[in-house]
């Protein structure tokens, strides 16, 4: 009996897996006799309307022939127009026009509607397309679900407003901004790159937003936005008045924010104001503040620049010394005191970085200079280089360069160890 | 003794029963979470911002490493294809791992570089580096030349060299398809919670037609049984079996060929194994060990767009190697990384998931080929019939068909890499095919591996592949690292 029972379970097993079976293999076939002729019939379509539309946009005349853009939603035709446009709305030349093609054409209703549906894929997609749509009609539709608790609606919503663009928005987005940080709703990524697409109108609202805040962390998200705009006055001020700010996240991004050529103006006495941040005692600040004298150009920055090139941690010796190279012969100096002193690290740092940069090339050529302290300067850099192994540019130049006398120099070096 | 022969067939039929019952329901599990996930995913695709990620400032850097050893063939192909990556920011570091062909050479020809000194810092330590190389045309490809130390050596030079916060570690004889990277780094850029490693799909390489570019120019499907069993089985491997676990957040498994780790957290957890002969695999597990003692967040992540498309052992011989090594490295992963078994502290991963891979993916080909010998035991002491013996092995083969047709299925939702009809049809039948010996070999291969791995011989086995260049298959025999 027993048996009997299991040979049935078997059977009805083996039963319904050759169903599935049949059905999973009828289901690809037709799925992909469906697919060829639907993408068939789209493709003809998309080429009609793309003549079309394109024939109507050049000759001006989309008003008089927007009738034949109607389609009954959701029909290839539907679908095929709709491709067409958002290809369109790309070219900046025809976006008003496409704008309003979308919005008489029913597209902009019929996602608006769409964003009602219980579903969430259905919605986020309606969010997209309007955002595509660049409607700005729907902004205030869209700025509702800000406010609601599924990320992925909020995520697409942010890109959306974002890519409509417009104050509106903007301000919208901006108002929720700590609330979707804190909630982690949205990537601080996301949110920075919808931020981005604002561009500089992005800016008061930001700086404003900052105020009597006091997570640092949605202060350091705010400045992290604001170093990926361009830069702007109020962000300089901003920033340096949180340079001195007890968060180091905080201090990293506001010297992230502070450090563009455009800045040197914007603020009184900035380089004065981040060079005590060099000693900072963590390493990202300290590494970020080389980074911004680097970008200010700061030639009075070499010599404490030139101390860490002994830095403690790694990243920060090796930002050091690319910094001084960038610097060039303003800092031949503070280059030859790390090469002639006892730290054979931070040594081989700077000679990775000299060659890295090509610096050495231009090492080579001062050796013709009749300046004679940089003359000097670059041969013992040379000749020193060359005693730690990095002989490859001397190697180069005696190989391809043109100059007999810097060779004969450069034979010098490499025969006694010194070109004296 | 007849009486006590008969309980213990009728105990171990009834083991069988129940342990194959529970296998097959993990299975069936993985493959519905698997056609939910990849619904859910394409119709996310629809309004994924990954587009937007191609040219934002904050899709983050990433090194590309490729570990080489005796590739000459097919080096310059891997090369252009990690160099034609459609991704904002990424370097390309080539590790020539003690060649004694003419790989170095070959690279250093083509791409004009030339010998310059840098300074080698070891936070992973590895064999020595006998040379790097550079061109400054081509800024984001540096080439470093070691003494042999094999590939997880080679992957952890690469990763001391690294500048980026993630690396991708890519073989030798793959093709990245150009937006790979930027899919795979996808999940990384969009979730709260940090995803310390990623992987995407791997493909056979086998039968597809290649531009000198090198890009893929035609999809076919190569002639050679061996070959489309392989590929039938990627399908299914990859589309649900890890979609699956990916759901479950379970992955122990990300494929070497093409994952994305972060670095800082590969170096905190103390980089590659050398001498585990899938390094891969144990990495993956260590991973999860590392953050779930630290008892920090992290994930790790699968995504079923990217694609990396890899050769395929042409013969029966390679192929053995390749699955044996890949057993073996399953319990050298497992075994290595033995504290997590059951322990509360690795939560999910250590008190289910590694006890599943131990209990049904290492101890199941024992289990497999012991149920073959007691099923002709049974049958010889009359305990079992023709009738069930018959209707027993068409459930299994029917339940073998019908993972393989939904892995298909999948495919043809999703991708449809293979768009002609008799590329469907094709795999169809090799879903079925593939389960009259193709699977009860691998079971061997698998049973051998652990043989391997009990009798201490854990050598790495070598796979030579065929080379694939330019329009198809003609090449020159190499050694594989993958």
């Amino acid at each position: 009996m027993q048996d009997k029972v299991i040979i049935v379970i078997i059977i009805s097993t083996i039963a319904a897996l050759l169903l599935l079976i049949v059905v999973l293999f009828l289901w690809s076939i037709i799925r992909r006799i469906f697919n060829e002729r639907k993408y068939r019939k789209l493709d003809h379509l998309r080429e009609i309307y793309d003549k079309k539309l394109r024939t109507s946009l050049e000759a001006g005349d989309l008003s008089r022939t927007q009738s034949e853009f109607i389609a009954p939603p959701k029909s290839n035709a539907w679908k095929a127009i709709e491709d067409i446009l958002l290809c369109l709305i790309n070219e900046d030349k025809y976006q008003d026009e496409i704008k309003k093609l979308f919005s008489l054409s029913g597209y902009v209703s019929f996602y608006e509607n769409q964003m009602k549906n219980r579903n969430v894929h259905v919605r986020a997609l309606s969010i997209d397309k309007l955002g595509k749509m660049k409607s700005e009609a729907s902004v205030s539709k869209l700025i509702p679900l800000l406010d609601e608790e599924d990320a992925e609606i909020v995520s697409v919503a942010v890109r959306s407003l974002s890519k409509i663009g417009g104050r509106e928005g903007l301000q919208a987005i901006i108002e929720r901004l700590d609330g979707m940080l804190v909630r982690s709703i949205v990537s601080t990524k996301a949110l920075s790159m919808a931020l981005q697409t604002f561009g500089a109108d992005a800016i008061p609202y930001l700086v404003e937003q900052k105020t009597g805040r006091a997570d640092p962390w949605i202060v350091s998200s705010i400045l992290e936005i604001l170093s990926r705009l361009s830069a702007d006055p109020r962000s300089a001020h901003l920033a340096a008045e949180h340079l001195l700010s007890t968060n180091s996240e905080v201090r990293s991004k506001a010297l992230k924010v502070l450090g563009r050529a455009e800045n040197v103006h914007a603020v009184q006495n900035l380089p004065e104001l981040i060079l005590p941040l060099l000693q900072d005692p963590v390493w990202y600040v300290r590494l970020q503040a080389i980074r911004s004298i680097r970008a200010l150009g700061y030639e009075e920055a070499a010599a404490p620049i030139g101390k860490l090139i002994f830095d403690q941690n790694w990243q920060v010796r090796n930002e050091a010394a690319q910094a001084l190279i960038m610097l060039g012969e303003r800092s031949l100096g503070v280059l030859l005191e790390v090469l002639t002193g006892a730290d054979r690290y931070a040594k081989y740092s700077v000679c990775e970085e000299i060659e890295k940069t090509n610096f050495s090339a231009r090492l080579i050529e001062n050796l013709k200079e009749n300046d004679q302290s940089l003359q000097e300067k670059s041969r013992q850099i040379l000749e020193i280089m060359h005693s730690l192994g990095f002989s490859t540019p001397l190697d180069g130049y005696l190989e391809r360069g043109g100059d007999e006398a810097v060779k004969e120099l450069i034979w010098k070096m490499k025969k006694t160890g010194s070109g004296v | 003794m007849k009486r006590v022969l008969i309980a213990a067939v009728l105990g171990f039929n009834n083991f069988v029963g129940i342990y194959f019952g529970i296998l097959n329901t993990v299975y069936s599990v993985l493959l519905t979470l698997a056609l939910f996930v990849i619904f859910r995913h394409l119709r996310r695709i629809k309004y994924s911002p990954h587009e937007e990620f191609h040219t934002s400032p904050e899709t983050p850097p990433v090194t590309i490493l490729i570990p080489v050893h005796n590739e000459e063939k097919v080096v310059l192909r891997s090369i252009r294809s990690a160099l034609a990556a459609d991704y904002p920011f990424f370097e390309v570091i080539l590790i020539n791992d003690g060649s004694d062909d003419g790989t170095l050479q070959t690279v250093i020809d083509v791409f004009r570089l030339q010998k310059i000194d840098r300074v080698y810092r070891t936070f992973l330590k590895t064999k020595p580096v006998k040379g790097f190389y550079y061109n400054i045309e081509t800024p984001n490809l540096l080439v470093i030349d070691k003494e042999k130390g094999g590939k997880a050596d080679a992957l952890n030079c690469g990763i001391n060299i690294a500048r980026s916060p993630y690396f991708c570690s890519v073989d030798a004889d793959s093709l990245l398809e150009k937006d790979a990277l930027i899919r795979v780094m996808t999940p990384l850029l969009e979730s709260n919670v940090p995803v310390i490693a990623s992987g995407g799909v791997v493909r056979v390489l086998n039968g597809v037609r290649l531009t000198d570019g090198p890009t893929i120019e035609e999809i076919d499907l190569p002639d050679k049984p061996l070959l489309m069993f392989q590929i039938v089985e990627y399908i299914r491997g990859f589309l649900f079996g890890r979609v699956g676990w990916d759901t479950l957040r379970s992955l122990l498994i990300l494929s070497g060929t093409f994952s994305l780790f972060h670095k800082a957290t590969v170096v905190e957890a103390g980089g590659f194994k050398v001498g585990n002969v899938s390094e891969d695999m144990e990495m993956v597990v260590r991973l999860h060990r590392h953050m779930l003692e630290k008892g920090k967040p992290y994930r790790i992540r699968f995504v079923s767009d990217p694609i990396c498309w890899t050769e395929a052992p042409e013969n029966i011989t390679m192929l053995g190697r390749q699955r044996r090594r890949w057993h073996l490295g399953l319990i050298q992963s497992i075994h290595e990384n033995r504290q997590m078994i059951f322990n509360p502290r690795c939560g999910w991963i250590g008190m289910a998931v590694i006890p599943y891979y131990i209990f049904f993916e290492i101890l199941g080909p024992i289990i497999e080929v012991l149920g073959y010998v007691f099923v002709i035991i049974s049958y010889a002491i009359g305990l079992l019939s023709t009738d069930f013996l018959m209707l027993f092995l068409t459930l299994a083969i029917f339940y073998g068909v019908f993972l393989s047709t939904a892995g298909i299925f999948l495919e043809e939702l999703t991708f449809r890499r293979y768009p002609k009809w008799s590329h469907l049809f094709k795999l169809l039948l090799y879903g079925v095919f593939e389960n009259f010996g193709y699977r009860q070999i691998n079971s061997v291969w698998r049973f051998q591996a652990l043989i391997q791995f009990l009798t201490g011989n854990r050598s790495w086995e070598h796979v030579q592949n065929k080379g694939l260049e330019g329009n198809v298959s003609e090449g020159v025999a190499k050694v594989s690292m993958s």
